[in-house]
């Protein structure tokens, strides 16, 4: 069927389905593969992850508890040294040394490490307070008055509370009362929540160092509120938190829920001890935005850990309130979540290079698939299309073998030739037979399917053609794809093959008894497999019909043409009925005539029965050929020329227009057709003639010498034998729009429309009816 | 080994098989009797009929137009029944046919009516296809393809552009309804010529006319002659 068609029917759309299937089944699997490995590690990347934050909030909860033990543990010695030294110190305080105070301090200040100092003060102004001097000695401090002179009056002891100096500083307009961790204590004595008063850390005067003052109030004997106060230095605090390893990279910080920072991580690295105010420093967002965010939670939520994301990474954090200190100080802890799910990203990564190389893998399958259900496709459609040919090759065969008179070399059997162009596609085909003299091949039959004619007796002869002769005779097939440049082939290219345009040659030649007997020439077959077969097949036909020599007749021809010797008088000064008018004694020039009138009458051939029926009819003519001069002679007609079955009328033949010409044609084409109309009827015959009248250009000239013969031809004569061939009714006038234009005045019309031609466009075709 | 619903074209294959086929009569118009024709490649069944309307509801049923009870009607070796409306176009594009009513749509010009069939199925160069329709249109008698609307064309001229449409692109079947009414000799020996032209490449052909004079001379060429009665197809005496 035709290869342009846009659907073919026979295609069943199951193979569609099934191609589509093919090609999209594998990617659609492959997609389905990387959609299930994408969804499986998601979810174990997630899982995985739940588990490693769970851990890893367990483990930050028992780091949190065992801050909170050390933490407690730390500020433990405060809250339980005061209430010791309540019950202990109950004395009245004098200017005279509590000693008492000295020992328990003392005691306290040698085996704990984060105890800074003790104070003891009662409302009295009286002041003494003990702390480190030196490597194991202590310096007890009083507040009193020398010589008017306010002052604080050191002694420093050794361990066993020996004196080893003494020492004073001015210390005017001291007074205890109005110190935070004295009013406050007292302010708060009888408050059980908050008997033990705890202030902001600073830091302090004497040893720079970070500390917290605990206070408590008590009733001295002589009822006087005296108040013991314990500094708890917060640097030891600071160097334990700092130390604390909280996962790998993790860190601690005890702030109050104002933000400010009670110790741990980065509180006054590298700071100066001068200018440091251990007392204001607070959580930076911008430096500790893990912190802040943890804060915020505890303010917003309480207790608890969660995950913070921050500088593009997640952290655990957990926070819980420090219990010890009225003030609420809560610690934070936070910590990487790579620290501990560091392992569930590496498994991830790992997993996603697994999942590449499986779907790498996969698409290579798929691809492989893909390939594979084409490749098959491809073998399929071979196999049809070799069943096909063989079912096609069958038909020919069979076409083939029911020709009578097959291998008779008198009878032509053009299904040869015809059988050859369908299988293989060739723009044509030949059978050439070798002659007898070996010096000539002679084409039998030859058929062009594009135009569907057979074509016979050319002949090619050794002496142009030598070394395709050569070939032949040493029977090689020759297969050239390129005739006119192959020196075997070049002149049978240009003499043969170009008429059709052919330039790919098989040339195959036919043996019959080991010797050569013709050739079978394809002329640009199609490249198909498996054209041998018929080839094969037309070659051995062709052989047996060849293996006979020709018949008498062209066995003579073969000798050369012997002319006859009766010759005669070759006519070549008729054919007209009208000889050519000649204007002025001067014969017409030859060249172009731009609007020449030109009618041609159409005279189908009767059929006819019997002899007396032809003499009939031959009467008829030419009585019509004597009214058709007739009338031409007085319609002044320029020429009138028999062709065969045909009259070529010229109105006239000048190079300027002559409007007359064609009114006078048109004229005599009207007489024409009455007198052929009214000869014919007279006659008991069937109007069988067409008239078609054109006006345009032609081209005349003399043709021969001595006589010459005036013809002419062109567009106009094209045309008008168009409308003869193809007026609508027996004895009508089709004329053409430039006909029409010019007689309109003079004859009445009929249109019969509007018609395209590919070389002059659309053009409208007129019926003349009659004269006005 | 190819699919069973792969159906691969035969050229061995008969054009038209009617098996046995039951015309719906009540969506059809068409008799329910039983009718059977095989035509192969380049074979031409002249089939005579009094009514045309009969006629073309057979011409409509051998294109698979006509619902069926029961039976088989195949062409070219696909039954209609077993092709969607995609398919069924697409082979009823393969299919040459002068209808007794024209179908020309009288919007646009004859050459536009003439060349659309092919225009739609195929994807042959529009001017292969105008040289092919100019070809067939000077052979059956018009000086060129009309492009006037189909109503503005003599009877006759029509006839020819029928004729034309019908032939145009190497149909594999062709269906002709009282195609030469009223034909001169002139234009009935061009038709002739074409139709053994198309068989001679192997098209089938069913003509279709009310009495012996609508295939004039062309008896003696047909491959088989029926009648077409209400109760089905039967041989003329002499086929």
């Amino acid at each position: 069927m035709s290869a342009a068609e846009i659907v073919d029917p026979a295609q069943s759309p199951a193979s569609d389905r099934r191609r589509i299937f093919q090609i999209f089944g594998p990617f659609a699997g492959v997609l389905l593969v990387i959609a299930a490995i994408t969804v499986i590690s998601f979810h174990n990347y997630q899982m995985t992850r739940r588990g490693a934050i769970s851990l890893s909030n367990d483990l930050l909860r028992s780091q949190q508890r065992y801050v909170t033990q050390e933490v407690s543990d730390y500020l433990a010695p405060a809250s339980v040294g005061a209430v010791i030294a309540q019950d202990m110190l109950r004395d009245p305080l004098t200017n005279v040394t509590p000693n008492t105070f000295m020992l328990y301090g003392r005691s306290i200040l040698t085996h704990t490490p984060q105890v800074d100092s003790f104070y003891i003060a009662n409302d009295q102004n009286q002041f003494w307070m003990i702390t480190r001097h030196g490597k194991d000695g202590f310096e007890q401090t009083h507040f009193q008055t020398d010589d008017g002179k306010q002052v604080y009056h050191h002694v420093y002891t050794d361990k066993d509370g020996n004196i080893t100096g003494e020492g004073a500083d001015p210390a005017e307009g001291y007074t205890v009362l109005t110190r935070p961790w004295f009013a406050k204590a007292v302010k708060h004595q009888n408050d059980p929540e908050r008997a033990l008063h705890w202030t902001d850390p600073y830091a302090h005067i004497a040893t720079h160092q970070f500390i917290i003052t605990a206070s408590l109030a008590f009733d001295d004997h002589d009822g006087h509120k005296a108040v013991f106060a314990i500094n708890i230095s917060l640097n030891q605090l600071t160097s334990f938190l700092n130390s604390l390893q909280v996962g790998r990279s993790g860190q601690a910080v005890i702030v109050d829920m104002h933000g400010q920072i009670m110790a741990g991580h980065n509180l006054a690295p590298g700071q100066d001890p001068s200018t440091f105010d251990p007392g204001n420093v607070f959580l930076d967002p911008k430096t500790q935005p893990v912190f802040t965010h943890a804060l915020n939670r505890f303010r917003i939520k309480g207790p608890g850990t969660g995950v913070v994301q921050a500088r593009g990474k997640s952290y655990v954090t957990i926070a819980s309130e420090l219990p010890f200190v009225h003030r609420h100080w809560v610690l934070l802890l936070n910590a990487p979540e790579s620290d501990f799910a560091d392992f569930a990203q590496t498994a991830r990564k790992q997993n996603i290079w697994f999942s590449l190389l499986i779907v790498g893998l996969a698409s290579i399958l798929a691809l492989a698939l893909v390939a594979q259900g084409r490749h098959v496709e491809r073998l399929r459609k071979r196999l049809s299309q070799g069943r096909e040919q063989v079912k096609a090759e069958n038909a020919s065969l069979l076409e083939i073998a029911s020709t009578p008179n097959l291998f008779d070399s008198t009878h032509e059997v053009p299904i040869l030739t015809e059988a050859l162009t369908a299988r293989t596609g060739a723009r044509r085909a030949s059978l050439w037979r070798l002659l007898p003299d070996g010096d000539r091949l002679l084409c039998e039959d030859a058929f062009d399917p594009a135009r569907d004619v057979h074509s016979t007796g050319v002949e090619i002869s050794r002496r142009e053609n030598t070394k395709l002769f050569e070939a032949l005779e040493e029977g090689h097939t020759l297969s050239v794809s390129d005739a006119s440049q192959d020196e075997r082939t070049q002149t049978f290219q240009r003499v043969i093959m170009r008429a059709v345009g052919a330039s790919n040659l098989l040339f195959q030649p036919v043996r019959n008894a080991h010797r050569t007997v013709g050739a079978i020439v394809l002329e640009d077959p199609a490249p198909t497999d498996a054209v041998e077969h018929i080839i094969a097949i037309v070659a051995s036909v062709v052989a047996l019909r060849f293996a006979k020599p020709l018949d008498a007749g062209t066995g003579g021809a073969s000798q050369g043409f012997v002319l006859s010797t009766q010759r005669q008088e070759t006519r070549f000064d008729e054919g007209f009925l009208l000889e050519p008018g000649v204007a002025d004694g001067e014969p017409v020039a030859a060249g172009v005539y731009p609007q020449v009138p030109v009618m041609v009458i159409s005279f189908v051939d009767p059929y006819a029965p019997d002899r007396d029926s032809i003499t009939r009819a031959m009467s008829v003519i030419r009585t019509l050929s004597l009214e058709i001069q007739k009338i031409a002679r007085n319609s002044g007609l320029f020429s009138v020329q028999v062709v065969s079955n045909r009259l070529v009328l010229v109105g006239g033949c000048s190079q300027t227009p002559d409007p007359s010409a064609a009114v006078r044609l048109a004229d005599a084409a009207v007489s024409i057709r009455e007198a052929c109309l009214s000869s014919l009827a007279a006659a008991d015959l069937d109007p069988v003639f067409r008239i078609g009248m054109d006006v345009g250009s032609v081209m005349a000239s003399e043709l021969g010498e001595a006589p010459s013969v005036f013809n002419i031809w062109g567009d106009a004569l094209n045309g008008a034998e168009l409308l003869t061939g193809s007026a609508p009714d027996a004895g009508t006038i089709q004329v053409s729009e430039q006909a029409y234009v010019i007689l309109r005045e003079h004859f009445l019309f009929r249109a019969r429309g509007m018609f395209y031609l590919p070389n002059s466009g659309i053009t409208r075709s007129f019926i003349l009816a009659g004269r006005r | 080994m190819a699919e069973p619903d792969d159906v691969f074209p035969d050229s061995l294959d008969a054009r038209l098989d009617l098996v046995d086929a039951r015309p719906r009569f009540d969506e059809s118009g068409l008799v329910s009797s039983r009718y059977n024709l095989r035509l192969n490649p380049g074979e031409c069944a002249l089939i005579e009929c009094r009514d045309m309307g009969q006629a073309a509801l057979f011409a409509d049923m051998c294109v698979g137009l006509v619902p069926l009870d029961d039976g088989h009607v195949r062409c070219m070796g696909l039954d209609w029944a077993d092709l969607d409306e995609r398919r069924a176009n697409a082979l009823r594009g393969r299919i040459g046919r002068v209808v007794m009513t024209g179908g020309w749509v009288d919007l646009y010009g004859t050459h536009m009516n003439i060349l659309w069939p092919q225009l739609h199925h195929t994807r042959t160069p529009i001017a292969r296809l105008q040289a092919e329709a100019v070809h067939l249109a000077v052979r059956l008698g018009l000086p060129g393809l009309p492009v006037v609307p189909p109503g503005r064309l003599s009877t006759m001229d029509r006839q020819r552009a029928a004729c034309v449409r019908a032939m145009l692109g190497e149909p594999a079947l062709l269906l002709l309804e009282h195609p030469m009414e009223g034909a001169s000799a002139g234009l009935m020996n061009a038709f002739l010529s074409l139709v053994t032209d198309l068989r001679d490449r192997g098209c089938a052909v069913v003509w279709l006319a009310p009495d012996e004079a609508g295939w004039g001379r062309y008896v003696s060429n047909a491959t088989v002659r029926l009648r077409l009665y209400d109760d089905g197809l039967f041989s003329m005496r002499g086929s």
